[in-house]
């Protein structure tokens, strides 16, 4: 659904805020396009809205050029930006009438539209309220509201989560959910991968105007880090402990071994039954094993290995997103 | 310790672009002036006799120059911070509210006393020349630094009262013009009439135009402007009446912005959001509150199919597009319209119908001028400040369909108006005709008014009156309408091409003055300009169009015909205006390169 190709921008003072980007978005799909501020993901959707104009490559959205076909790709799109404004003194369904007007859509569909996205936003009780009185985690809902009045298929959602409060967050992640039930396709853009994780089908990290990585999300996570990290937790004497780690590892069966005071840290490469076995072996070398669990894989630190921090500890020049 | 407030606003003004702008704009303005008015002659006396001329023109170019100036340095230098949400930050830091206020008001009006004292250079030319004593430079000089000193004032109490940079300076250059402008009205509309009222001589001496028209030429403004001895001194000291206003003026506004900005930030009210649905109860509130018209809280139909979609929601949204809004500015209008209709009929022998003319096709043309930068200036910009105009980029709108939906609300805003200064013309029309005339213009009026509806009979009357009376009346609603046109054109097109709302309202401003009385101030100066020169100028000017329109006895120099030309280039600037714009928006709303 989504095609790019060498897309790359560079802004006026030499500034890359995209370099060759390749990305391929299927239909359906939700896709988060995770990047530490300042990464590339703002410039990437306001190229694919046909806001603005690439450098060099290509774009692609339904087999059509962005950059060609500016009012069928705004037919076909939806957006809705980082931050957005509102009309004074508008209510909530004139906004929405306001934009579905723009996109020439007749009165009566209008008419039902609007009932239609209240209802898929969970927001029919905010019809008739002054939009510019909402609150943020509200008027988010009426954004993608908006965004959804002439029935897009592609959705470009920037940064959406942010500034909301928890519970608001969790109604958001369930909103995008039920938008790819739809059918619609949506590239959702965060600056936090836990974040869009549980929702995404794919992910994409970007940084430097550089595509890190990109995949599922466990898929990264291997990519990430390869081996299974293990940690053992004993009583007692930590000498057997000790012993049978140093034997495996010599073995080359377990790598990076930390021994902490009652507990032993290691990474294990293969599948579930070689782990299995290098838990009997501590078993058997006399150990008294109290827990045994391998630990989850955290995002957080994975997003952070891929992307390697230099946005966020200033060392970047200004530029736009 | 230094002010921090004074330092960043130093820093940040000094650093813009519009600062370097506007003083070379101020310099080339007056220096072009200089240019203009220097003496070809050797002889001395010719040289001292221009030289008067140069100063007078000098020092009301420099007094004008600082009035438009003014709000552009402080009417929004706390609202923008109120819009870039540093307000709240800036007042829960341990600066009192005196320190922001006179860091704002010395950053505004000290960048302002430099322009003003950059000039010196040019007043020095009228030394050269001879003719000037220092003494009247220096009251010259004085009152312009008063003015900038009250104005710059003025214009901070708007911003620390004002929620937006817009609304500062829309009320800011209304002050302005009330101040220096509207103080004159009551002596021009009644001053024959009420000679020996003191206290309208001393409101025209408010304005600081008169201040300095009686400093730098007191003869020949005691003589278009004869008034009997006041209680309170010379007529010549009506300097010292502004100087004590200016200086009053700005000790209250000053203590008023302090007070304000001593009242803690205050979040927005919630507002009432449910609809009345019931019929009944709709009713009920029309009899109640009768400005209800369109009442804000019935529910409102689905924008219509032929109905342009900014229009509409530009009528939902704006503050001014609420009928109670409306009405009141039609009300008041109206009751303006109706005051200088009907006092200048009371003394027709005394002062002629030239003045009478200009004072009435004046009125619907300062409304406009007053009011279409307000409606229009803020056109593009205030989408691209709401975050909105890259939503709108995102629909299939159209620029044409964005551009004619601005400028429909101020048309539509603008006519109401209008409209309410109808009887200014009737006064017009009444002072044309002649006896035969009036005779079949009062049966045609009592057979079609209301309770009588004899329509049919009242026309054969009303079709009898001279064709020509009617011809001049809509001549001059036709160079009205235009002007209308025209100004709400020029602020969409500065709208397009500025970057925040409160730069293009000033822009606008300078620019509908700069046609509406800039092209006046050569008819001033003429004995120094050609004679074509001065013609041309002439002939964009609306106010001397309209004027022609409908009497012949004004402006007699000039050639016949001239509201004709008039009309004709201003709807070539018309027409080129709205396709600048149009292809301005076009632009806009394409893919953009950064």
């Amino acid at each position: 659904m989504i095609v790019t190709q060498n897309l790359t921008k560079k802004y006026a003072n030499d500034f890359v805020a995209l370099d060759r980007l390749d990305l391929e978005i299927g239909r359906g799909e939700v896709f988060g396009y995770i990047g530490p501020n300042g990464a590339g993901k703002t410039t990437t959707i306001r190229i694919l809205c046909g806001l603005l104009r690439p450098t060099s490559g290509q774009a692609l959205i339904d087999g059509k050029d962005v950059t060609h076909n500016v009012r069928a790709i705004r037919q076909m799109t939806g957006y809705l930006p980082d931050s957005f404004g509102v009309y004074e003194e508008m209510r909530v369904w004139e906004y929405l009438d306001f934009f579905g007007a723009c996109f020439r859509m007749p009165g009566k569909q209008r008419r039902k539209r609007i009932d239609e996205v209240l209802e898929i936003t969970r927001s029919e009780v905010m019809r008739d309220y002054f939009v510019d009185t909402l609150s943020h985690g509200m008027r988010q809902r009426i954004g993608i509201a908006k965004t959804l009045m002439h029935d897009p298929k592609v959705l470009f959602l920037d940064e959406p989560t942010n500034g909301l409060d928890p519970r608001a967050r969790v109604d958001m992640r369930n909103l995008i959910r039920e938008l790819a039930e739809l059918g619609k396709t949506v590239l959702v853009s965060s600056h936090i991968l836990p974040e869009l994780a549980s929702v995404c089908d794919r992910v994409g990290i970007i940084e430097r105007g550089v595509l890190l990585a990109r995949g599922t999300v466990a898929e990264i996570m291997r990519e990430v880090r390869p081996n299974r990290l293990v940690e053992l937790q004993f009583r007692g004497d930590p000498g057997p402990a000790r012993n049978v780690a140093t034997t495996l590892e010599s073995e080359g069966r377990i790598h990076d071994v930390a021994l902490l005071q009652d507990m032993v840290q290691f990474e294990v490469s293969g599948a579930d039954d070689a782990v299995a076995n290098i838990l009997r072996a501590f078993i058997e070398g006399g150990v008294e094993v109290v827990w045994f669990q391998e630990e989850e894989a955290d995002l957080e630190e994975a997003f952070m290995r891929v992307t390697d921090g230099a946005a966020a500890a200033g060392t970047r020049g200004s530029g736009k997103d | 310790m230094a002010n921090p407030v004074l330092i960043r606003e130093l820093l940040t003004s000094l650093r813009t672009r519009r600062a370097l702008a506007l003083a070379v704009v101020f310099l080339f303005a007056l220096a072009g002036l200089v240019m203009l008015m220097w003496p070809e002659g050797g002889v001395y006396s010719v040289a001292a006799r221009s030289s008067q001329r140069l100063f007078i023109t000098l020092s009301l170019a420099l007094l004008t120059l600082v009035c438009l100036c003014a709000p552009a340095f402080t009417a929004v230098s706390i609202t923008r911070e109120k819009e870039q949400g540093t307000y709240d930050m800036l007042y829960h830091t341990m600066l009192r509210p005196g320190q922001i206020v006179m860091g704002k008001f010395v950053a505004g009006v000290g960048l302002l006393l430099v322009l003003i004292f950059s000039s010196l250079p040019m007043m020095g030319a009228c030394f050269v020349l001879g003719g000037v004593s220092s003494g009247d430079a220096s009251r010259a000089y004085l009152i312009v630094i008063l003015a900038a000193v009250f104005l710059g004032m003025v214009g901070l109490l708007c911003s620390a009262f004002a929620r937006s940079s817009f609304r500062a300076l829309v009320l800011c250059y209304a002050f302005i013009l009330c101040f220096c402008g509207l103080t004159w009205v009551p002596s021009i509309v009644l001053g024959l009439w009420a000679e020996s009222v003191h206290s309208i001589h001393l409101v025209r001496a408010l304005s600081p135009f008169a201040a300095m028209i009686s400093v730098i030429n007191p003869g020949r403004f005691q003589l278009e402007h004869p008034v009997p001895p006041l209680p309170y001194g010379r007529f010549a000291d009506s300097m010292w009446v502004f100087c004590i206003a200016a200086v009053a003026g700005s000790i209250v506004s000053l203590l008023a912005t302090y007070l304000r900005l001593r009242i803690p930030p205050q979040p927005r009210k919630h507002k009432d959001a449910s609809i009345i649905e019931d019929r009944l109860e709709l009713m009920k509130r029309h009899v109640k509150f009768p400005f209800y018209l369109l009442d804000p809280r019935k529910r409102k139909r689905m924008i219509g199919r032929l109905m342009n979609v900014i229009f509409v929601k530009e009528m939902r949204s704006k503050a001014f597009s609420r009928s109670v809004w409306v009405i009141r500015s039609m009300y008041l209008a109206m009751v303006a319209s109706l005051v200088l209709a009907f006092l200048p009929l009371t003394q027709i022998d005394k002062i002629g119908i030239d003045t009478i003319v200009f004072t009435c096709v004046s009125l619907p043309l300062g409304l406009i001028l007053l009011i279409s930068p307000v409606l229009t200036a803020s056109a593009i910009t205030e989408e691209q400040e709401k975050g909105v105009f890259d939503m709108l980029r995102c629909t299939r709108l159209s620029a044409w369909t964005l551009v004619a939906g601005k400028l429909q609300v101020a048309w539509f805003f603008l006519l109401l108006l209008l409209v309410s200064t109808l009887p200014t013309f009737f006064v017009l029309t009444y002072l044309s005709c002649g006896p035969d005339d009036m005779e079949h213009l009062n049966q045609g009026i009592n057979l079609i008014r209301p309770f009588n509806f004899q329509f049919a009979e009242g026309w054969e009357h009303l079709a009898k009156v001279d064709a020509q009376i009617v011809y001049e009346m809509l001549s001059a609603f036709a160079v009205v309408g235009v002007a209308m046109v025209l100004t709400t054109a020029i602020g969409v097109v500065v709208s397009a091409f500025s970057g925040h709302s409160s730069n293009a309202t000033a822009a606008s401003y300078c620019l509908m003055l700069t046609w509406a009385i800039g092209t006046f101030v050569p008819h001033l100066m003429s004995s120094n300009l050609p004679g074509g020169f001065v013609r041309t100028c002439l002939t964009l000017n609306p106010f001397v169009a309209a004027a022609t329109a409908v009497s012949t006895d004004v402006f007699t120099t000039m050639p016949a015909g001239l509201w004709i030309m008039n009309l004709k280039v201003t709807v070539g600037a018309i027409a080129a205006l709205l396709v600048v714009g149009w292809l301005r928006v076009w632009w806009l709303m394409r893919p953009q390169r950064d």
